[in-house]
């Protein structure tokens, strides 16, 4: 990102598969006023430009001209780098030296005035060059040894051997110490010293002195390795992309700029830091001049910016066009302080910076007139947009009946099964199939369907996805006993959501019942046994062999029909001799819950022509044993939690010991670990040990949670036949929840206990004094069974009470009963229009503002409700 | 010409591909050259480098995090708590993240991990998180898919105390483990094993050590090292790591002294002072963080950040013409996102050039594709159609805003509002409570609440 841009003026390009490199440009002036721009690919081949050799009449800056190239030569040997300098001894003349991977060689430039307008003639011409028993890195020129008009080479070889040419004569080697890879090297003159980088990434600065000293002739000096004493070093800790020297001629001052791979450094000839900067941008090259004796730097990023600091102040910035592998400065005749830049393909450019900035401009808008019938359509396309996340319309998602049709068929035939399961004895080794079928009217955009059976029964395949659902389609699935424990039902619930082609999310379910032989086995009916329930019908009773006639064989009793259950109970529904009632009774009540729910639906499913057919329940409602099966359950579920924290607390402590132990690693005086590894075992085995008790508890947890779930479930079901009205029927439906699921912060007695709380403060209150309580809204854990006890029986009692007044009533008045319950039944609508487990969402404030509003229809309904007192009173 | 001259131009070049591609050429001939072995594992590590200082992300609070000092801290002394004293301006308070931290002007690294409801789900697991964020993860594997023919380096099989004496390897090599195979364990070893050897006299071990340290949440080791480090040799970097880390300890006021101290070496430091900035933004003081980045903008005038918090400063302090021109500043440098076009407009907006605000945000919403982001640009039109006077238009565009962002609580407190006042309070109840849940810090929710409770 810039304000500003690069301005090239003259550019030039290479030919194809020509590559170069950070030391490929060279400019100099060879001898002349102004610079030459010198540039040698890795393939060999040398130009020399002079750009703007002629200028143009009217003082404009002309473009690249054929004769600005003043030399190209193609050598048969990759260039690694050019060098200038006085190379050519008793002589003052600039020589290009020229460094091949294995010869250095030192050329002159020789220029014939032409005589005709044609130009010039130029070429090179070779003066001596020099073997290298290396190969060469990279070189650098300087007067070494302060020597006075002349300058020296020395040629870096690439495993770190400096190779020391005075002129025509080769002088010394010698070998680097601690070397690896060649780094960029660079002299000091006013030291009269050599500063790189070394492989641990430290600069370190050597002395000539000390270098020539410590070489050596007569040995390799990559074998004898003379230690060479830096004068000396830096440590940088990051390895660097380039270094150069800056001579500030005015103030006497050597300045060591080094670019980093994160940050720039400027060093003083002594090594100590004049200043860093941060870069937070990858830089590839740079270069740096003194100006007015501030150091200038320019940077090049990676992202073809190229950046002028002064100092660490950054002072310019502009933007490339190509991304160069090397910058120059050059003074050409007609413009001091071009920037030369370099890319690794060869183009090569003359470029200043402009003062005009380049602002970025946006593509412009299309929308310049206003078209009011696509805008209204637009309006009404973000409105649809709002609409549907909304779903505000209720009218779009009625007839979901009609798109779509879920048919469930029970096979009744039972199979052997093939699945896996966890029965222990696999007596009851049967499964049954189910059939379902989609058949959708329109086509549908994705489908999942859920099938859902209440453990221990198992469905397999549990559910469904479909995409683009357009044609019928139907799925097997089969259910199976997985554990052989009692069942509390065999409804079958399947559940299919859709998302139709409009992008309408749409619910359908189906419940069915599975054959009971599934479950049941034929048993010898028993005269007595200890839990009995008492179910009276308003017909004639029906003889068990026509209901149950799957287990109707021949010297069946008419009177008494026997079951099995798994777990290995039994149970029996015998016809009373004389009254309308059917007694059920079995061993455990937990058989009783399927049993019930069995005789209820098939007794429905014969009467179902007669509407007015009713099963009811009388007796009080077995809240001892509920209790009990919930008590059993709060047990087990305390101990798992208190494994569960165990195993928590032991892991948090072997974490701790690894901790301790890490830092014991780190000591630095490092002392003994066995204790610590003992602790560490310990805890190990302490936390299998826990873990297996832990499994061995869910295994009674899951047990329990079926024996509870049974119970709940005949409880349900026999307080559906109590006909205590549907609005409180369902608050009670909602309320005992059959499917026993014990989450990690909130069980089955924590919820139903909040639930209880709630009817009884709402539904079920004695008085309206409780009403106005505010009802729980928060879930609180259960601690204390008896509380749960109490509430529980509460409830029964209160239930029971309601179900006698009732009945009193209709044996009073059949007529006004149905009068007598609307006061009720209108206060209780006013809370049951949503299902419990919604409420307590809802906020207090909702709360405080409903029982405003319900104090104000209490008095409205206050005759009514005194009447209702009256006609009981009548009683 | 050489293959090792080849190979190490191309690895000037940044074309590591090729560079790796002859140095396999290299060792395949010579297995035992170091250098190629050497040049192929930076230019390996050189290819997946991300810079740790910008790209850190802060792991989130520990469950057996000991070195929290204290857990109630005094105001001001702390980034977790959420200041009270929101100072209010005519434009209406600052807004603020979801963690109750002040909205800055540019994303920063480690702020965008705050979201809500992110840390909350991992607590119950006994196992704490470590730093070995999901980065460097998957560098690893990245790095494994690329290579053919098995890993370059055995991890397991190297000779760690062997290497760590070789001067001129051990720090490649620690690189290579650290960025490369995200290995932070053997890199912690042969990093332990170098400071050693070298006896502890170098410093970049010390910060090597540091950054092992902080990757395995041992915060207070690091310190140490650092701590260290700086007293043998002062560096920008072994400042900024430090100051990181006593944010992360959550000890502002000692990383600003840090920042002050640095600043003394290095003075005008950019990366220091962007530290310092941040810092004295986040502990709510807008007026120390504006001089800070005015600071760095004459250091550095080319820096984005502190362009556009200097604009955000004026344009909370009911400056939106001297914001506005901030912003054209960062407009004209290329920047091109929907974030600014949205800043634009508001500006436009609040300083009545009502002609350009529309196009601004018509481009605001071209550009934009975050949901987030096109959220933020609904709500903010739906306060130039209130300034327009028309609700209806203003409550079509907070749904809007709900549309692409759910739980935008201040949309939700804003349309409760536009619906109270036009007559429909339970609704707008409703929309206050939703608001409060989505985001309890905001404080219109509630007193609007309040209001309405006793009405």
């Amino acid at each position: 990102m810039s304000l500003f841009k690069l301005r090239h003026f003259w550019s030039t390009t290479s030919e194809d598969d020509e590559y170069f490199d950070q030391n490929s440009l060279l400019v100099t002036k060879l001898n002349s006023d102004f610079d030459y721009i010198v540039t040698a690919s890795q393939s060999g081949v040398l130009r020399i430009f002079n750009p703007l050799s002629e200028n143009t009449d009217d003082g404009q800056l002309g473009e690249y001209h054929p004769n600005d190239v003043v030399v190209e030569r193609i050598f048969d040997l990759p260039i690694l780098q050019i060098g200038s300098g006085r190379l050519v001894s008793g002589n003052q003349v600039t020589h290009l030296a020229i460094l091949h991977p294995l010869l250095l060689s030192v050329y002159t430039l020789i220029i014939k005035a032409g005589k005709t307008s044609h130009g010039n003639q130029s070429y090179l011409e070779l003066v001596y060059e020099h073997k290298l028993r290396r190969s060469a890195y990279n070189l650098v020129i300087g007067p070494f040894g302060s020597s006075q008009n002349r300058d020296f080479i020395c040629v870096q070889s690439l495993d770190g051997l400096l190779t020391f040419f005075e002129q025509e004569s080769q002088v010394s080697y010698v070998a680097l110490t601690d070397f690896l890879m060649p780094c960029p090297i660079s002299y000091i003159a006013k030291t009269d010293s050599f500063v790189t980088c070394s492989s641990d990434w430290h600069i370190v600065c050597y002395k000539y002195k000390s270098l020539s000293e410590a070489s050596d002739e007569s040995v390799d000096p990559i074998y004898s390795k003379p230690k060479v004493v830096p004068d000396w070093t830096y440590n940088l800790g990051e390895s660097i992309i380039d270094l150069t020297v800056i001579n500030d001629i005015i103030n006497k001052e050597a300045w060591l700029t080094i670019l980093g791979e994160k940050n720039l450094y400027s060093l003083n000839h002594r090594g100590s830091l004049r200043f860093m900067k941060r870069l937070d941008y990858p830089p590839v090259c740079f270069r740096c001049y003194i100006l007015d004796s501030y150091l200038f730097t320019l940077i090049v990023s990676e992202i073809n910016m190229l950046l002028i600091y002064q100092g660490t102040t950054l002072k310019w910035s502009a933007h490339l066009d190509f991304l160069p592998v090397t910058i120059h400065r050059a003074f050409l005749k007609p413009m001091k302080g071009t920037l030369v830049l370099l890319s690794e393909e060869g183009r090569l450019e003359c470029a200043y910076l402009g003062t005009e900035p380049c602002l970025f401009v946006a593509p412009p808008l299309n929308v310049q007139e206003l078209d009011y019938e696509k805008l209204e359509k637009e309006l009404l396309e973000l409105e649809d947009v709002i609409r549907t996340t909304n779903n505000n319309d209720v009218a779009v998602q009625t007839n979901i009946e009609k798109e779509l049709q879920l048919n469930l068929t029970v096979n009744e035939s039972i199979e052997i099964c093939v699945y896996e399961h966890n029965m222990k004895n696999a007596a009851n080794n049967y499964m049954c199939c189910v059939t379902i079928d989609i058949v959708p009217q329109v086509s549908i955009q994705e489908a999942q369907l859920a099938l859902l059976v209440q453990r221990p029964l198992k469905i397999v395949p549990n559910s469904m996805f479909y995409s683009n659902l357009s044609e019928k389609t139907s799925i097997t699935c089969y259910v199976f006993p997985d554990e052989s424990t009692e069942v509390p039902t065999l409804a079958l619930e399947v559940k299919l959501s859709v998302i139709s082609s409009l992008g309408v999310p749409r619910a359908l379910s189906r419940t069915t019942f599975l054959p009971m032989s599934l479950i049941m086995e034929p048993s010898i009916p028993e005269k007595e046994n200890t839990h009995k329930i008492t179910l009276s019908t308003s017909e004639a009773p029906i003889a068990l062999p026509t209901l149950f006639s799957e287990y109707t064989h021949e010297g069946t009793s008419a009177n008494s029909i026997a079951f099995k259950s798994p777990a290995g109970k039994t149970g029996t529904i015998l016809l009373g001799k004389s009254s309308e009632r059917y007694r059920l009774q079995a061993e455990s009540l937990t058989t009783l819950s399927l049993l019930v729910e069995q005789l209820v639906s098939r007794l429905k499913k014969y009467y179902s022509q007669n509407e007015t057919y009713r099963v009811s329940f009388s007796s009080s409602l077995p809240a001892g044993e509920i209790f009990e099966y919930s008590q059993k359950h709060f047990l087990v579920k305390q101990e798992v939690n208190s494994l569960q924290n165990k195993i928590s607390q032991l892991s948090s402590q072997y974490r701790l010991i690894q901790k301790r132990l890490i830092a014991k690693y780190r000591a630095k005086n490092p002392s003994s670990l066995k204790s610590l590894e003992l602790l560490l075992d310990d805890t190990y085995t302490d936390i299998l040990e826990a873990t297996e008790q832990l499994e061995n508890e869910m295994d009674n947890l899951s047990k329990a949670q079926i024996d509870l779930s049974c119970v709940v479930h005949l409880v349900k079901q026999l307080i559906g036949m109590m006909e205590i009205g549907s609005g409180l029927m369902e608050m009670i439906n909602s309320t005992f929840c059959t499917r026993v699921y014990d989450l990690e912060t909130q069980s089955w007695e924590d919820v139903t206990d909040t639930s209880l709380c709630y009817l009884l403060r709402t539904a079920l209150a004695k008085t309206d004094k409780d009403k106005l309580r505010v009802a729980h809204t928060s879930f609180e854990e259960v601690k204390d069974m008896s509380k749960f006890e109490k509430h529980l029986s509460q409830v029964f009692e209160r239930i029971q009470k309601k179900q006698s007044l009732k009945e009193e009533d209709e044996t009073e008045d059949d007529v006004p009963a149905n009068e007598n319950t609307n006061p009720d039944t209108s206060k209780e609508d006013f809370h049951l229009d949503k299902p419990i487990g919604s409420q307590f969402g809802v906020s207090s404030t909702r709360l405080l503002s409903a029982r405003k509003s319900l104090s104000r229809r209490r008095h409205k309904n206050g005759t009514d409700t005194d009447e209702a007192v009256t006609t009981v009173a009548k009683v | 010409m050489d293959p090792m001259y080849l190979a190490l131009s191309l690895f000037r070049r940044r074309h590591y591909d090729k560079c790796i591609d002859i140095c396999t050429s290299i060792l395949d001939k010579q297995p035992l050259d170091q250098a190629a072995w050497c040049l192929k594992m930076r230019a390996l590590t050189q290819r997946v480098y991300v810079d740790d200082l910008e790209s850190e992300e802060s792991p989130q609070d520990d469950v057996l995090d000991e070195n929290v000092v204290a857990s109630a801290p005094r105001p001001g002394t702390s980034l977790k708590s959420t200041s009270t004293a929101v100072p209010f301006t005519a434009l209406g308070a600052r807004p603020r993240t979801a963690t109750g931290r002040p909205i800055s002007g540019v994303v920063r690294p480690g702020t965008q991990t705050g979201r809500p409801g992110s840390a909350l789900d991992r607590l119950k697991t006994s196992r704490g998180t470590t730093a070995q964020s999901a980065r460097a993860i998957r560098l690893g594997t990245a790095a494994m898919l690329t290579q053919k023919d098995g890993p370059f380096i055995q991890v397991s099989r190297l000779n760690l105390a062997k290497y760590a004496k070789i001067k001129t390897l051990n720090k490649p090599l620690f690189e290579y483990l650290f960025y490369h195979e995200g290995d932070i364990r053997n890199a912690m070893e042969l990093a332990v094993l170098a400071t050693q050897h070298c006896e502890f006299k170098d410093w970049y071990w010390k910060i090597q050590l540091a950054k092992c340290y902080s990757a395995l949440n041992l915060i207070r080791d690091a310190e140490q090292q650092i701590r260290s480090a700086l007293k043998q040799h002062p560096h920008i970097e072994s400042y900024i790591r430090l100051i990181r880390i006593y944010i992360r300890l959550d000890q502002p006021l000692s990383a600003i002294s840090l920042c002050k101290q640095g600043l003394e070496v290095f003075p005008n430091d950019v990366s220091i002072m962007t530290e310092l900035a941040r810092l004295t933004e986040a502990l709510n003081e807008p007026q120390s963080s504006v001089k800070y980045y005015r600071s760095i903008v004459i250091e550095d005038a080319m820096n984005t950040e502190a362009i556009a918090c200097i604009g955000m400063y004026h344009f909370y302090n009911n400056q939106p013409e001297l914001a506005l021109r901030y912003y054209r500043r960062v407009l004209s440098m290329g920047a091109h996102s929907p974030e600014l076009y949205n800043n634009l407009g508001l500006c436009c907006l609040y300083s009545q050039q009502l002609d350009l605000t529309l196009a601004c945000f018509q481009r605001a919403l071209d550009l934009a594709t975050d949901p987030l982001i096109k959220a933020d640009v609904w709500y903010n039109l739906s306060y130039v159609a209130i300034a327009a006077g028309d609700i209806g238009l203003a409550i079509q565009c907070l749904n809007l805003c709900l549309v692409a962002d759910p739980t935008h609580a201040s949309a939700f407190n804003n349309l409760a509002v536009l619906h109270h006042r036009s007559g429909k309070p339970h609704l707008a109840k409703a929309y206050f409570t939703s608001a409060r849940e989505h985001q309890p810090e905001l404080p219109e929710p509630g007193i609007n609440l309040e209001v309405l409770q006793d009405a």
